[in-house]
């Protein structure tokens, strides 16, 4: 299960952490991991490319996106990568959950 | 600078070899992200880094990674911090 941690702050995304392995399938094979593995990839770089205010960690089947400042263009990236991991948790729902962690500490 | 996708990411990697370079392109993506004598927004990030390399001096925050960023908006300095260390500040501009 991939499983996807959105935190806010005011209203805002301030940090989104994917972990884990869809295992729809073997390696190789897994179409749901390919799904995810892509939203994520280009949610870093469009992120990277779009604003220098947003910091990420990306180590063995985990990615976190951080986003120090509020930053309207890292909001409007990360809401639309938001709506497009949803669109493929709805039909996979065992193999991909989102988590919506509430308003951070 | 992007990170190289690894279409198989969050698969199950048991019993098969893969090229994780998902993760090798990020080690590409280090370094500073504003240099020396350079602007920077509040907020921004300053230098990306695994372990402390160069340490947050004035105006400067580290980040759960060690990326360090700017907390005011100013003039980034990297300056030599004792004998050996290296750290780096933001001097917002007078008025």
């Amino acid at each position: 299960m991939i499983r996807i941690l959105v935190q806010e702050e005011n209203g805002k995304i301030r940090e989104v952490s994917i972990d884990g392995h869809a295992e729809a399938d073997v390696h190789g094979q897994d179409v749901v991991c390919a799904a995810i593995s892509a939203i994520a990839f280009g949610l870093c770089n469009a992120l990277d490319e779009m604003t220098d205010r947003v910091g990420f960690e990306v180590e063995d089947n985990h990615i976190r996106i951080y986003v120090p400042a509020e930053d309207e263009t890292a909001e409007t990236i990360l809401r639309t990568g938001l709506i497009q991991f949803e669109t493929v948790a709805e039909v996979n729902s065992e193999f991909v959950q989102i988590i919506n962690g509430g308003e951070m500490q | 600078m992007r990170f190289t996708l690894d279409i198989q990411f969050f698969a199950s990697k048991k019993g098969v070899s893969s090229t994780k370079n998902g993760r090798d392109s990020a080690g590409r993506r280090l370094g500073a992200k504003k240099a020396d004598g350079e602007f920077t927004n509040a907020g921004s990030i300053i230098y990306r880094q695994r372990g402390t390399r160069i340490f947050p001096g004035k105006n400067v925050k580290r980040g759960g990674d060690d990326t360090l960023f700017a907390t005011a908006a100013g003039i980034v300095r990297y300056e030599r911090l004792g004998k050996d260390k290296k750290q780096v500040s933001v001097y917002p501009e007078e008025a």
